[in-house]
């Protein structure tokens, strides 16, 4: 046990001594950029000459306004999980790339959500959508997802 | 094969393959924390906040037990933490192969292979092997603390 500690020591005093020196360090507490705000922060989030390089995580008050105007929700849960209820309009996470052009281009904006909190498959699914292969411009996450949406009491079918 | 297990050039051996393995497996974790922290959080099992402490400081566990087990040093902490690590992997595992997660495994590389049965089954020979060195009888070509 005493060898094992000594072991741990080393190993935590390298680690962090070694991400607080390097460039890349990361920072000790993860935390999840969401981006928050009003109709401004909206309408620019929106607008045709804004470029994404990832994924932009919105908070509830923009994930609405977004839904007011039309943006395509995307439910990045499972068919099962689908049908038992989600946001009135978003559409099932597709299976490949052809099935999401029915519904919009690769540049209108698309929002992917899921069941909030610690479920990261609305996050892969916006990775992949903005990925080569899809190759979507600008792709939002709702990080509230489902749970917080109908907390709002904002339609679900 | 139980004496063959117990002989202790066949325990000299064991640690110097798991020994590869685990430095093996931390280079990569070391240089590119950011994607192993991506790896992590993906297995959905520990509070987002804390993920980036994990992916900090694992590697460099992997490191120095890897390290410990190759040169002789501290064996039995090299081992007992090996093994602690091992039981952690194959929870991690355990529950993303249940629950149907397509992730990443995050052992090696950040894209390397996908969990599943054979990720599994790897880590609980490896877990064999870090419970055959914490419980043997006779201590071969150890540096520190000396074989007696």
């Amino acid at each position: 046990m005493g060898q094992s500690a000594i072991i741990l020591a080393v190993s935590f005093l390298f680690s962090f001594g070694f991400n607080a020196v390097r460039n890349d360090g990361l920072p000790l507490i993860a935390s999840k950029h969401i981006i928050e705000g009003g109709q401004s922060a909206v309408d620019s989030l929106l607008a045709q000459t804004t470029l994404l390089f990832q994924p932009v995580m919105i908070d509830l008050a923009i994930a609405k306004a977004f839904y007011d105007r039309g943006v395509l929700f995307i439910d990045a849960r499972d068919d099962k999980e689908f049908r038992e209820g989600h946001i009135a309009g978003s559409k099932l996470a597709p299976a490949y790339p052809g099935e999401i052009l029915q519904w919009v281009t690769e540049d209108d904006p698309v929002v992917a959500y899921c069941g909030g909190g610690e479920c990261d498959l609305s996050m892969n699914l916006a990775n992949e959508l903005m990925g080569e292969d899809w190759g979507f411009a600008r792709v939002f996450v709702f990080d509230g997802g489902l749970p917080q949406w109908i907390e709002a009491g904002y339609p679900v079918e | 094969m139980v004496s063959l297990l117990k002989n202790s050039w066949v325990i000299f051996a064991l640690r110097i393959i798991l020994g590869i393995v685990f430095l093996y497996a931390s280079f990569e974790k070391i240089r590119n924390p950011g994607s192993f922290a991506g790896n992590i959080q993906n297995y959905q099992m520990l509070p987002y906040g804390i993920t980036n402490l994990f992916s900090i400081v694992l590697p460099w566990v992997e490191l120095y037990v890897g390290s410990c087990l190759i040169l002789g040093v501290f064996v039995d902490g090299a081992a007992l933490l090996s093994t602690g690590m091992m039981v952690m992997f194959i929870i991690a595992l355990g529950q993303a192969v249940a629950r149907g997660l397509d992730i990443d495994c995050g052992c090696f590389k950040p894209e390397g292979s996908t969990v599943g049965l054979d990720t599994l089954a790897r880590d609980i020979v490896w877990l064999a092997m870090s419970v055959l060195i914490w419980r043997r009888e006779e201590k071969t070509m150890e540096l520190f603390p000396k074989s007696v």
